[in-house]
């Protein structure tokens, strides 16, 4: 499936580029084997814009999304994003730097919770909207908006998520992600064990935020989510001969 | 390359290029430091206690020190406390007016005087920084007498405030910290220190000897003290899951050097290191 | 201060014992402990330490405020001994005949004779003058002592004026207590500098120490330490804002003099359990009580 770009979309500038980028682990545990995970990319990503990571599995994709989140430090090439007034390189950027645009510019909505103890759910998804100044109060109830939204029931809401389902905890990490507008969001198989009713309601929350200019990078398992949200594939082939000792 | 990506190398051809490492000033790094170390190192006579150790540290930064012990992870604490010089090296700290110490040549008295109002302790064991024989509410007081404070009944209410605050019960107030379990004295130490509004705190292995049950609670308790009151923090553990949890960026120590530094969870998701690689492998998984 | 002599010549009156020297030490060492005492008086409250000698006499039994008593001692002064505000315990008595035999000096238990009043844990009611001398004899000279144990420790807090501690200690009176239970050896804070133990008074007395015209010496035989108040020195008992500090107060007069001035010792009168309070200070309590027979 490869769609026309939108002409409307090419001609802005990207929010975030990416230059040559090239990621192999070396596991000095294992005798220093070495795992190539990519090679080379170039990507592109412009405003409002969703692009779908595709390739069979092992062929890197969330290697690159946690590139992109640098969580995983790049071996070479870069990844510029628009960080304010700042354009930030993720691959070189300081750990401060990398967590300034991790607070305001770049949200990443993980494929599994990691749950914190003692926290609630409600407070988990309301906590994003604090950290930034946003009245108790309020960031409450637009929490509790959401979770009610994905159809999380109430008596959960002041539960703390970690003896929640699979589905449930993955639908508290998605309220998280979509709590809060930002520029550039990172969706590692965020449907991955939803219902088909909250995978509608991910599709409309992922539509809005392209609607208010969010650019997305995703992975998305299911074809139907795939194509009702993505503007464009990025193909990522598995390497051939990629371990080398 | 696919035909999405030539579509995509082709409309960005027109993007002007931007060099890599020129990240304009005003980003976070520019701001003042709290803590600022220079090629520190420490010897016990011809022993290595820790070589050539240098980082910033930044207001309302939680840093974890991590590395197994005899890696000089508690050296370089007392070292930041001050609590002794370094062999070669400095040490600078910008206290609340803005004015920079250097911490080797501090005197005792200015020392004493950052160390119960500006910083703050926490020992791994509660016995080493409690008076156990002083209740609870006389230790958390401790601070702000030590600051000029004589009411007793302001005092009493900040003391009432703190234990509620870490989570202990009101009636435990006159009780000594000998009555107390594990768990609480730790939660009492960290009242007993953050009373008095301390901008940086040093903590060695604060869940030390604690079980894990207890560990989650102090934990969370931790991280949201930390976020209430944009604590900066140097945190010296051996457990992953405390720096993961708690830290902003992390150094590993090993042997008294330092092998790899970076954001907490790039360190451990993708450690660099064989060292730290070998760390993050022997975790068990729960 | 009455001129502290260098007198070696035996001025022998009858009770004196010749082959001691003049107040039984030597000149040289009571050279040393004057200029403890010396050191002591320009700063007060610092304890000065000094080299203690042995005495014929057990530690705790005064050989502190015996030493100091020693080095001051000239040969025309009058020399009163008290010991719980008493004149005639076992321990003052003894210490008046030894200095009586040692040094030859007139003694007397009236405190207004006196020009050196050595004395275990009172200060006597009759308000003190200028040109006499306190001497007090102390257990634990370290305020601090009692949170805490490193002498090293207590040594900085004092130069530092780390005295948060001391705080802490009224404040567990209260907290357990409901009110600062502390009513002997009360911390107290000389010449806005130094925090200091009084020796094992009575809280009652604090207030006497505060700007008193006699000079005030404390020796501690045991620790080998000097300190002192000199005349009209400012003496504040720490305190709380909303715990002032306050004395003790008993319901009834003496029962002997009527006095509702005094410090009231309880006495116990036979052994179904009958008490009467009476006045510490014997001197002040037989002289008001031969007033009170004079003057019907």
């Amino acid at each position: 499936m490869n769609r026309t770009p939108n002409p409307a979309t090419t001609t802005r500038k990207p929010v975030l580029s990416v230059r040559g980028l090239s990621k192999t682990f070396t596991l000095h545990t294992q005798g220093g084997t070495s795992i190539e995970a990519f090679s080379d990319l170039d990507l592109d990503l412009r405003e409002g814009e969703c692009l779908a990571l595709h390739g069979p599995s092992g062929a890197g994709k969330s290697t690159l999304l946690r590139s992109l989140y640098a969580n995983y430090k790049p071996c070479a090439g870069s990844i510029l994003v628009n960080h304010g007034a700042l354009r930030v390189n993720m691959a070189t950027a300081s750990p401060r730097m990398v967590l300034s645009v991790r607070h305001s510019t770049m949200g990443y909505v993980s494929q599994f919770l990691r749950v914190i103890p003692r926290v609630s759910s409600l407070d988990i998804v309301a906590e994003r909207l604090t950290i930034h100044g946003e009245e108790e109060q309020s960031a409450r109830e637009k929490a509790g908006e959401l979770l009610a939204r994905l159809r999380i029931p109430k008596r959960l809401w002041n539960l703390a998520p970690a003896t929640f389902s699979g589905g449930e905890q993955q639908r508290v990490n998605i309220a998280r992600g979509f709590i809060r507008r930002y520029p550039i969001m990172l969706l590692d198989e965020p449907t991955a064990s939803l219902d088909a009713a909250n995978r509608k309601t991910v599709v409309a929350l992922i539509e809005e935020a392209k609607k208010t200019g969010t650019a997305i990078v995703g992975i998305f398992h299911d074809e139907g989510v795939r194509d009702a949200v993505a503007d464009r594939l990025y193909e990522l082939r598995p390497q051939d001969a990629r371990v080398s000792a | 390359m696919t035909a999405a990506q030539a579509a995509e190398h082709i409309s960005s051809a027109t993007v002007t290029p931007f060099h890599l490492n020129a990240i304009p000033a005003g980003g976070p790094d520019a701001e003042p430091t709290l803590l600022s170390v220079r090629g520190v190192s420490h010897y016990y006579g011809n022993r290595l206690g820790c070589r050539d150790i240098g980082f910033e540290l930044w207001p309302g930064e939680v840093l974890g020190i991590v590395g197994e012990s005899g890696s000089g992870k508690s050296t370089l604490l007392n070292l930041l406390a001050g609590r002794f010089p370094p062999s070669i090296g400095s040490i600078h700290y910008r206290d609340g007016q803005g004015i920079l110490h250097d911490i080797n040549s501090l005197s005792e008295a200015v020392r004493r005087r950052l160390l119960r109002t500006e910083w703050g302790f926490v020992h791994q064991n509660p016995r080493d920084g409690l008076r156990m024989r002083v209740s609870a509410g006389g230790n958390i007081g401790e601070r702000l007498m030590a600051c000029g404070n004589r009411h007793y009944g302001n005092i009493r209410h900040t003391a009432l405030d703190w234990l509620s605050r870490v989570e202990i019960a009101a009636d435990r107030i006159d009780d000594r910290p000998m009555a107390y379990s594990g768990g609480m004295q730790q939660r009492l130490q960290i009242a007993r220190n953050l009373v008095s509004s301390p901008r940086l705190v040093f903590m060695d292995e604060p869940t030390g000897g604690l079980d894990v049950s207890v560990q989650a609670r102090l934990l969370d308790l931790l991280r949201q003290l930390v976020r209430q009151l944009n604590l900066s923090m140097v945190l010296v553990t051996h457990d992953l899951a405390v720096a993961r949890l708690l830290a902003h960026r992390l150094i590993v120590m090993r042997r008294g050097e330092v092998v790899e530094t970076g954001l907490s969870d790039q360190v451990l998701d993708d450690p660099q290191h064989a060292y730290t690689q070998l760390l993050v492998s022997s975790i068990l998984q729960g | 201060m009455p001129p502290a002599t260098n007198e070696t010549d035996s001025q022998s009156t009858d009770q004196k014992v010749v082959s001691y020297n003049f107040a039984y030490l030597d000149e040289q060492t009571k050279r040393t402990i004057r200029r403890s005492i010396l050191k002591a008086v320009a700063i007060p409250g610092y304890q000065a330490p000094f080299g203690g000698r042995e005495m014929p006499m057990p530690y705790g039994w005064g050989t502190g405020g015996i030493q100091v008593s020693a080095a001051i001692l000239g040969k025309n002064d009058v020399f009163k001994v008290i010991d719980q505000g008493s004149d005639d315990t076992t321990n003052a008595v003894s210490i008046r005949a030894f200095f009586a035999r040692v040094a030859g000096v007139r003694t007397t238990t009236t405190t207004a004779e006196a020009d050196i009043i050595q004395t275990r844990h009172r200060i006597p009611e009759q308000p003190l003058r200028e040109g006499q001398i306190m001497v007090y004899q102390v257990p634990i000279p370290e305020p601090l002592r009692w949170m805490e144990p490193s002498e090293v420790e207590t040594r900085t807090m004092h130069a530092l004026e780390e005295y948060g501690v001391m705080h802490v200690k009224l404040y567990e009176d209260i907290a357990r207590h409901g009110d600062i239970a502390t009513s002997f050896d009360y911390p107290v804070l000389v010449n806005q500098r130094y925090v200091m133990s009084p020796s094992p008074l009575p809280k009652f007395d604090n207030p006497k120490m505060d700007q008193c015209p006699a000079l005030q010496l404390f020796g501690a035989g045991r620790e080998k330490r000097i300190y002192a108040i000199p005349p009209y020195t400012a003496v504040k008992s720490l305190d709380f804002e909303d715990y002032p500090f306050a004395v003790q107060h008993w319901d009834k007069p003496c029962a002997i003099c009527g006095a509702t001035d005094s410090y009231l010792d309880e006495i116990i009168t036979d052994d179904a359990g009958t008490r009467m309070f009476v006045c510490s200070d014997t001197d002040y309590c037989g002289r008001r009580a031969n007033e009170n027979r004079s003057t019907p």
